[in-house]
């Protein structure tokens, strides 16, 4: 890659960072249509890099590596729903703490389960460059020259969006975010609908988590998402709801993500600290310039309990 | 309305039966040892004041609500309806007094739902024709791709019932299908529902509106205090009857009220007042008004026309986007609430749960919060519970709250007695103007006569007064004069002596008319 430029640096840089960061956004996109937030998606990305790791060591692949990560989200993402549903907590307390339960219990098992050797015995995902296309200058390499898991979370996009707009399915997750009470009365399962897009976010952070993990640095280390999670969920805002929304919102971060990386190539001379608060800091621009005109789901993190 | 009569023959099992059906909450028994049928084409009516129980029964029917003991019988076969899915699925129809679409979603996106899993399910792609088919079937003009949340309220409620009778619905609850139609809309409605019983539908119709129930339906129940009191056929019974079994004595018709035709000087004025909306839209436009000393202002609208928006705005709860705003003379625009409040601007808010009182506080600390600060109920900065014991007694012996002693929760009061506080604490202190916005509404017959009278009572003694009503036989008894508004415009005003519900309705649904 030494022979490209810049620009093509920083978006190979931006894709590899972002595509965590688009499973997780999307997955809270289907999880908040129908109005459940998921604050602990970080936890679910940790939660899926651990487990994907361990999956990856224990099936000696890949394949089994994303399955073991999906289920450690949907893993997590089950808590959530029991301790909401269930047990009727509020919805952004149930998440605050599962993200201090996943950042705990992932430590400790990295220390007593998973040794240092795993990480060893990792096999990285093979790049699969597309004919072609990959030679386009400048997007070429980053968009075309990937591996598998970039190419599905860029399809998921038009996926989701077909989903959520062309479907009756989708029709009945937005009923179920925005009126619960109606949904139910036009006869939709507001609990199992629910339920089902609490469990598809948990099993998109969770591979989110194994992206970063196994196709990033092939080894699980204590707290790796640092944040991601966060700005996954901010991604759903700044994207307002819409599929092809949050895949702006996701490039826009993962390239001031990119840039910080990659600036320091450029010999800037700005202090790195600084440099590192870029995502940070574009994030809570783009929300603070939004807030006014975003319109989440009427019903977003309100549980409801038929016949109260 | 004479000599229609379809209930079941003799030996047929009716359409749906509901038996012995009884419903506890805490504190209330909503329904009592409820029995009632409905037969097939048949309009059965059941009326009642507030919290009678009527919305409950008919939760019961349609799966909102699990009763403690009773049965449903439909077509003679003993059911159980556990969810609103079920009951859909059974044929049971149910339009709610506050709608249940979606409204973010187009009215065929809404149908589409509704039918999602039946044998009529429609793919998502061809809804709006389909929908728009529907809508022909039933007689129920729409367009299938409009947002809900931009129709009036008379097209939504044509997008709910079009949405229960795609199902194939046999048995169609209405809960206050009138409440927010203008006359003429109901009327139309009226039409389509006649249609309905006549293709063999059966209808179960909860309305409060004795004239247009007795004008439509074929048999009447009428429930108090959750007990089915009674069961008629609408030939047997008059308006006065009726009303007599509802709240089980007879009303007295409130005494017609005193105009005269030269008030003080203008108390209250507005200048192309423009307001907006919870959403950012325009609520209320250029609106210019005056209430003169001692004059009752009406107010008309069908719910959601900027009556809400105009009170908040002329109180200061909500900025004014354009205009003015002025009392007695002086422009108050710009004034916070509170410098309203101590210039004499008395306001009686729609939402008196969420905008009138502090639910969890008591009796007497919301008698004295607007003045609170004041000697003798605070001394270096100290509140004297004594002083505000003494105060709240006198105002609920004055105002005839029903409470034990002033020291229970606003929030556990009846709503009638709510609203008394709201009025006691407004009226308490000296007042040039009162905005009262629905002040009545929700409370019982008796309850919102003496309401009104406190409020006449006040114009007498010289306060210009603001009153915003749905109700517009409530508007032709208080007012001296009515305006009207319709989508945050004024379409016209009239003479109180002059005017008809017919006119009123007409202006609401947005016909203009210049001043009488």
């Amino acid at each position: 890659m030494g022979s490209h430029g810049f620009v093509t640096l920083l978006l190979v840089s931006a894709v590899s960072v972002g595509t965590p960061l688009l499973y997780t956004a999307l997955g809270e996109l289907i999880s908040e249509t129908t109005g459940v937030i998921n604050i602990e998606l970080e936890g679910m990305m940790l939660c899926g890099a651990f487990f994907g790791i361990l999956g990856a060591y224990w099936t000696h692949g890949v394949v089994g590596g994303f399955v073991c990560a999906a289920l450690g989200g949907a893993l997590l993402a089950a808590l959530h729903g029991v301790i909401c549903f269930v047990f009727r907590a509020n919805q952004v307390v149930s998440g605050v703490i599962l993200n201090i339960f996943a950042l705990g219990i992932t430590s400790f098992l990295l220390s007593t389960v998973l040794a240092e050797r795993v990480s060893k015995s990792i096999t990285h995902l093979a790049d699969i460059k597309i004919p072609l296309l990959s030679s386009i200058p400048a997007i070429g390499p980053a968009f075309f020259d990937q591996d598998v898991m970039v190419y599905v979370a860029l399809l998921s996009v038009p996926a989701i969006w077909w989903l959520l707009n062309r479907t009756s399915l989708g029709l009945a997750m937005k009923a179920a975010g925005e009126r619960p009470q109606a949904a139910e009365s036009l006869g939709v399962d507001v609990g199992r609908t629910r339920w089902l897009a609490l469990l598809a976010c948990g099993c998109l952070a969770g591979i989110g988590g194994g992206q970063l993990a196994i196709a990033g640095i092939g080894f699980f280390t204590e707290n790796m998402t640092a944040g991601i999670g966060y700005i996954a969920l901010a991604a759903v805002i700044f994207g307002r709801w819409r599929a092809f929304g949050v895949l702006g919102a996701v490039l826009l971060f993962a390239i001031a993500d990119a840039f910080q990386i990659r600036a320091a190539g450029l010999g800037v001379h700005i202090p790195y600290q600084f440099l590192a608060m870029l995502p940070y800091l574009v994030t809570l621009v783009a929300l603070a310039g939004l807030l006014r005109r975003s319109n989440p789901p009427s019903a977003l993190a309100v549980n409801y309990h038929p016949n109260d | 309305m004479a000599g229609k009569m379809k209930t079941t023959s003799p030996g047929q099992a009716p359409l749906v039966a509901l038996e012995a059906i009884t419903k506890a909450y805490p504190g209330v028994v909503a329904n009592d040892d409820v029995s009632l049928d409905l037969g097939v084409g048949e309009i059965h009516a059941i009326v009642g004041e507030n919290g009678a129980g009527k919305s409950t029964l008919v939760g019961v029917l349609n799966g909102l609500v699990r009763p403690d003991s009773g049965r449903i019988l439909l077509a003679g076969e003993e059911i159980e309806v556990e969810s609103p899915r079920q009951a859909l699925g059974l044929g049971f129809g149910y339009v709610q007094q506050h709608f249940s679409l979606i409204p973010t979603l187009t009215v065929a996106q809404n149908v589409i739902l509704a039918l999602r899993g039946s044998p009529e399910a429609i793919d998502a792609r061809q809804g709006s024709r389909r929908v728009r088919e529907l809508g022909e079937r039933f007689g129920l003009r729409l367009d299938p791709d409009a947002r809900v949340g931009d129709l009036s309220v008379g097209e939504q409620q044509r997008a709910e019932l079009l949405k229960a009778l795609a199902r194939g619905t046999r048995v169609l609850s209405l809960d206050e299908p009138n409440a927010l139609l203008t006359p003429q809309e109901w009327i139309e409605l009226e039409g389509v529902l006649r249609g309905l019983a006549e293709s063999g539908v059966g209808l179960l119709l909860i309305s409060h509106k004795l004239d247009e129930v007795l004008r439509l339906a074929d048999r009447i129940s009428v429930m108090r205090r959750g007990r089915l009191v009674a069961t008629t056929t609408a030939r047997e019974i008059d308006v006065e009857r009726l009303a007599a079994l509802m709240v089980g004595e007879l009303v007295e018709a409130p005494p017609p009220r005193r105009r005269t035709a030269d008030h003080g000087r203008v108390a209250l004025a507005t200048a192309d007042l423009g307001v907006d909306g919870d959403r950012g839209e325009r609520a209320v436009t250029a609106v210019d008004l005056s209430v003169a000393a001692g004059e009752v202002l009406g107010v008309a609208g069908v719910e959601g026309s900027g009556q809400v928006e105009l009170a908040e705005a002329l109180c200061g709860a909500r900025r004014a986007a354009t205009g003015t705003i002025t009392l007695e003379g002086e422009d108050i625009g710009r004034r916070s609430v509170a410098e309203r409040m101590g210039l004499g601007l008395g306001h009686v808010p729609a939402d008196r749960r969420n905008g009138g009182l502090v639910a969890t506080l008591s009796v007497d600390d919301n008698l004295v919060l607007p003045i609170i600060g004041q000697a003798p109920f605070t001394r270096w900065g100290v509140t004297r519970p004594k002083a505000i014991a003494a105060h709240g007694a006198e105002l609920i012996e004055r105002f005839d709250v029903r409470v034990p002693d002033g020291s229970v929760a606003v929030g556990s009061l009846s709503g009638g007695n709510q609203q008394k506080v709201v009025l006691a604490r407004e009226l308490s202190r000296p007042l040039r103007a009162l905005v009262c916005c629905y002040p009545t509404w929700g409370l019982d017959l008796h309850a919102a006569a003496s309401i009104r009278t406190e409020i006449l009572k006040l114009s007498e003694a010289g306060v210009a007064i603001l009153y915003m009503s749905v109700e517009l036989d409530e508007l032709l008894a208080v007012s001296d004069r009515i305006l009207v508004l319709n989508r945050g415009r004024v379409t016209g005003e009239l003479d109180a002596r002059e005017a008809t519900s017919e006119q009123l309705g007409l202006m609401m649904g947005g016909q203009e008319r210049s001043a009488a």
